[in-house]
């Protein structure tokens, strides 16, 4: 048994190889995924929008209202301020995107496109490009460039200070995708190992398989459970942080 | 939950320092790698890198704990001002 294979093979995304008259179509596991939660959260949030009488619908306007209300009362406004108030639907749909995308990776046969650092790349420069939308937005080109410079910085000190705090700037961006990506991989890695445990041990005494078998289920299980408060865990560390990051670039002082 | 001086986005932020500092360290070193390829010069620039990013990854580390300590103690005197 090839462990690295199967590792790799439960991990990575996979080109399913479509040619479009020679075009290679860029169909992969994870652009599936990616496309999948698109449309659900298209067509699902506009039939939502929509209203109705029923019950159910009913339910789902007034969690999409609370929903929206905790995004607004919990992060943006805390963070950002009024000012932050127009970009509340960026907010809204950022978090619930990395979350419907966590959570389509605990569904048997999708992938978990935010294991993917392209995905979350992507999703960093959207956020880094609010953050510097917000600061040239509200000060300016010549004061969102000054406001890298900490108040009582001595002139002779700003050409060390001012690259450091650009190059700071950019590193919290890059952060904010490699920990979505280190924790989206890391979960899974540790759920497909243990997994192979058992096969692992099964491989020296079949007896000890079976045996292995029971703990190594119970820890899946409670990986499964984790894994599950990491999808929101995360969803939410991204887009607070994004607030954060953004609210600090909108009020310096 | 108690959260000490500290409010929840304030943990958040110091929690974020020191994956910061790993981060810029190791782009420090992979941007002076890929120069020491370009301009075929190892190990200069990659030692270079390495030092720039410990220098970016420590500079936030401390203005971002100077910063978490003035926050406390605003949050501390406020708490005491509300009594």
């Amino acid at each position: 048994m090839d462990v690295a294979e199967i590792l790799s093979h439960h991990i990575l995304d996979h080109h399913w190889g479509y040619t479009l008259g020679g075009l290679q179509l860029p169909i992969t596991t994870h652009t599936v995924t990616l496309l999948s939660v698109s449309v659900i959260m298209l067509i699902g949030l506009y039939w939502v929008s929509k209203g109705g009488a029923s019950t159910l619908k009913r339910l789902l306007t007034a969690g999409v209202e609370e929903y929206v209300t905790f995004i607004r009362d919990g992060m943006v406004l805390p963070n950002m301020g009024t000012e932050g108030r127009s970009f509340l639907p960026y907010f809204c749909t950022l978090f619930l995107f990395i979350l419907l995308t966590n959570l389509a990776g605990l569904i048997p046969n999708m992938k978990t496109a935010t294991s993917n650092i392209s995905v979350n790349a992507a999703l960093a420069l959207c956020s880094g490009g609010l953050i510097v939308y917000c600061g040239l937005k509200f000060h300016g080109v010549i004061g969102f460039l000054k406001g890298f410079i900490p108040s009582g910085t001595p002139g002779w000190l700003v050409p060390l200070i001012f690259p450091l705090e650009v190059i700071s700037l950019i590193i919290k961006i890059c952060v904010l995708a490699l920990r979505l990506f280190a924790n989206m991989l890391a979960g899974h890695m540790v759920l497909i190992s243990l997994l192979l445990m058992i096969f692992i041990i099964g491989q020296l005494s079949a007896v000890a398989g079976v045996g292995a078998a029971v703990p190594a289920m119970g820890l899946e299980i409670f990986m499964t459970c984790l894994e599950l408060l990491v999808a929101f865990l995360q969803a939410y560390v991204f887009t607070l942080l994004t607030a954060i990051f953004a609210g600090s670039v909108i009020h310096t002082h | 939950m108690p959260l000490g001086p500290f409010t929840k986005q304030e943990h958040l932020e110091i929690a974020t320092l020191g994956l910061q500092l790993a981060v810029s360290q190791t782009l420090g070193v992979l941007a002076g790698w890929w120069m020491d390829r370009h301009f075929n010069s190892l190990p200069w620039f990659t030692l270079l890198g390495a030092a720039a990013g410990f220098a970016a990854g420590m500079y936030m580390v401390v203005s971002g704990a100077r910063k978490a300590q003035a926050k406390a103690a605003e949050n501390l005197n406020n708490k005491k001002a509300e009594k």
